[in-house]
């Protein structure tokens, strides 16, 4: 890195937080998903409170219903239905004579929404477990303990089959949302780079700035200018993520967290990741004619970056199988499955080794081409390069 | 007395008795710069530069000097910005040898040098400050503001110091270009087309402040397709043609090597006349190529006793006919 890199670094970096894109990006993407968070909560908690306030009638043709609080009896369905059309119940029950032996029932109701009438179903089949739980004289404690289950304590054990923390689960959770914020942070900035390196090259400004300074000197400015702007923007969706979190019951879970191995293991897969994807990045924004054509073959990155997620059935099921354990050790998949096995299962640590160390030999072979590729990419005007060209700009002085 | 393929006898003395042939008058005027006994800035020795198995440039050796307009021309695809690539660096040559001020390429050449592309936008959402900053910086400038507020003067583009980019004006943006270029006062500056998108107002300040530099100095290479600028400006010149050299010299010496342009207006029919290098005839007006030794009075006399002659005038041929020729064969 020299003086001349870290010019150019400053120089992104300045140009592209100022941008409105980015400081829109920034702030307004964890607002807005904070505003959605909170706005499901609200509907879902209005929708609880109101099911529960609903008035719901009944005919039971059964004989055994027993009534509860919220629940009104009526002799037939006709009256039912009056009651229902007036507006003195939210919806009406109707418990056929053969239920007990066809378990059938019908509900009547003037509320066309489908998360309100969801809601009365959940409410109406738990009135009715009690009722059946009655009828064979269940007792009361059993029933609340069948119709309202207590939610279980997980206990999760350590390879000596000591319980682990919750501290621990909580570090588990944190190398898995560092995989998913790798793979935000390279989605996020590989735009930002093929953007730099597209107009660059578009404008015909690249050979200007290769009289400046050397092939390698731009790259590796440009790769950590975009470094910082993907890390400000990362920081900033933490910290608001962060403070989200504090103010959640889920803070119990992080009081106290210590930094585990597999926090660094992420960390150290977070830098690795992030340089091999850049590297590759510029290369193809330099080989390719223009902005639209950059931003096509970025996609291409883009997808290696959501194979968790593509693969996270085979994931789960086996995450140690011979085609995961392949895509530990593939450079361009290696920080984002091994982070994710790491968070499933005990994977062997030299499996681990040799993934870290392919992908800095990766990163070290790639550098070393990347500064001719960038070089004659940038100053090739007008076509397409090929695997061809690529090869030739490899073996060219 | 054996004549050598530049012209010369064994002595090294010209035969002067009959006109120089297409190549002789070329390669003559490869000299090298040491025998001029002036110091080279930039020296190219059997420079070669091939891409897949074409031959961009092929051997090619020159020199310029401290304080000289160098006028580096030819036609399309001759090798032009490939040699200034490969001058800057952005390129290795194959085989050959470049060296500026005695010394080879390094980080403080590489910030020795200005450049001016023919092509290329800056960064149209920066500010005309920040980029001239941002270029002084790659460049290791002290004195940034001080520097940048008197080349904005000087191009009067004070008023845009604090506007975007994108407001300014396509002659304005070529002003700006150049302050990048020469901000931190490089002894050698290379420009590509530098009068390309300027008004002859904005050409000629250019023009005056290069030969301004130039007498403070400056070295300048400059590669144009606007002869006319050539003659004016620069001392020396290099021609490529299909990677080759195929002049090189001072600008002088080259046109005087090319023989002379007579101008003819006349009646009658023109006779065979000996000794003459091209003619172009239509009618009743002829121009004649002659060589410099030509005795233009005898040629007056020959030509007097056969036509009627209106007008007979004597000129040193254009760098844009030189030029012509030169590409043709």
């Amino acid at each position: 890195m020299t003086a001349k890199s870290l010019v150019v670094a400053k120089f992104e970096f300045v140009k592209t937080v100022r941008r409105r894109g980015f400081i829109l990006g920034t702030l307004g993407l964890p607002l807005l998903m904070l505003f959605v968070i909170g706005l499901s909560v609200y509907t879902g908690a209005g929708i609880a409170m109101g099911a529960a306030n609903q008035t719901v009638g009944y005919v039971d043709g059964a004989g055994f219903v027993q009534t509860s609080p919220g629940y009104v009896p009526y002799p037939d369905i006709e009256s039912g239905k009056t009651a229902l059309v007036k507006g003195e119940i939210h919806s009406l029950l109707l418990v056929p004579h053969d239920y007990l032996a066809t378990g059938s029932l019908t509900v009547y109701t003037m509320d066309r929404s489908l998360m309100g009438s969801t809601g009365s179903s959940q409410a109406v089949q738990e009135f009715m477990a009690k009722n059946l739980l009655w009828h064979e004289n269940v007792s009361e404690g059993t029933v609340q303990k069948i119709v309202s289950p207590s939610t279980p304590a997980v206990i999760v054990l350590d390879e000596s089959g000591n319980p682990k923390g919750s501290q621990e689960i909580a570090g588990f959770i944190l190398p898995f949302a560092m995989t998913m914020v790798l793979a935000l942070g390279i989605l996020t900035s590989s735009g930002y780079l093929m953007q730099g390196i597209g107009e660059e090259k578009e404008s015909r400004r690249g050979e200007f700035l290769l009289s400046y300074c050397s092939a390698e000197e731009l790259l590796s400015g440009k790769i950590l200018g975009y470094a910082a702007v993907s890390l400000l923007q990362m920081g900033v969706w933490i910290a608001i993520a962060l403070v989200a979190v504090a103010v959640s019951p889920l803070a119990v879970l992080f009081s106290g967290l210590q930094l585990t191995g597999l926090v660094f293991v992420a960390v150290v897969y977070f830098v690795l990741g992030y340089f091999l994807f850049s590297v590759s990045i510029a290369c193809a924004a330099s080989l390719a004619p223009s902005v639209r054509e950059a931003q096509q073959v970025s996609a291409i990155f883009s997808m290696f970056a959501v194979f968790p997620l593509v693969f996270l059935q085979f994931l789960l099921a086996d995450p140690n199988s011979l085609a995961m354990q392949f895509l530990t050790y593939f450079p361009y998949t290696a920080p984002f499955i091994g982070m994710v096995r790491l968070t499933l299962v005990s994977v062997p640590p030299y499996e681990i080794i040799l993934s870290m160390a392919i992908l800095v030999i990766s990163i070290v072979v790639l550098t070393r081409l990347a500064g001719r590729i960038f070089r004659m990419g940038m100053l090739t005007y007008g076509k397409r390069a090929g695997l061809a060209d690529v090869l030739r700009f490899i073996r060219m002085k | 007395m054996t004549a050598k393929a530049d012209g010369t006898n064994t002595n090294g003395i010209r035969e002067e008795s009959k006109p120089l042939s297409f190549q002789e008058r070329c390669i003559m005027t490869v000299v090298p710069m040491e025998s001029k006994g002036e110091s080279s800035v930039l020296h190219i020795e059997r420079l070669t530069k091939t891409f897949d198995s074409k031959t961009v440039l092929d051997t090619i050796t020159f020199d310029v000097c401290k304080g000289e307009v160098f006028g580096l021309l030819g036609p399309n695809g001759a090798g032009k910005t490939t040699l200034i690539r490969t001058i800057l660096d952005i390129f290795r040559p194959d085989t050959g040898t470049i060296s500026f001020f005695g010394r080879t390429f390094s980080d403080d050449i590489k910030n020795a040098i200005g450049y001016l592309p023919e092509e290329g936008s800056l960064d149209k959402e920066t500010g005309v400050a920040e980029c001239i900053r941002y270029f002084a910086e790659l460049k290791d400038v002290r004195d940034i503001d001080k520097k940048m507020d008197t080349w904005l003067q000087v191009l009067a583009l004070s008023e845009y110091r604090n506007k975007k980019i994108q407001e300014l004006s396509k002659g304005m943006h070529r002003r700006l270009q150049f302050i990048l270029a020469v901000i931190h006062e490089p002894p050698l500056l290379i420009l590509d087309e530098p009068f390309s998108g300027l008004d002859p107002l904005n050409t000629k300040t250019l023009k005056d402040i290069l030969l301004e530099l130039s007498a403070k100095g400056t070295t300048v290479i400059m590669s144009t397709h606007q002869m006319d600028e050539v003659e004016r400006m620069c001392d020396r010149i290099l021609m490529l043609n299909a990677g080759k050299v195929v002049l090189y010299g001072r600008l002088d010496e080259i046109r005087q090597q090319f023989g002379l342009s007579v101008e003819v207006q006349y009646e009658g029919r023109l006779p065979h006349l000996d000794n003459i290098l091209g003619i172009n005839d239509s009618g009743n007006s002829a121009e004649l190529i002659v060589a410099k030794e030509t005795d233009t009075q005898a040629l007056l006399k020959t030509l007097a006793a056969h036509v009627s002659i209106r007008k007979f005038e004597i000129k040193q041929r254009s760098m844009n006919e030189i030029f012509l020729e030169v590409c043709r064969k």
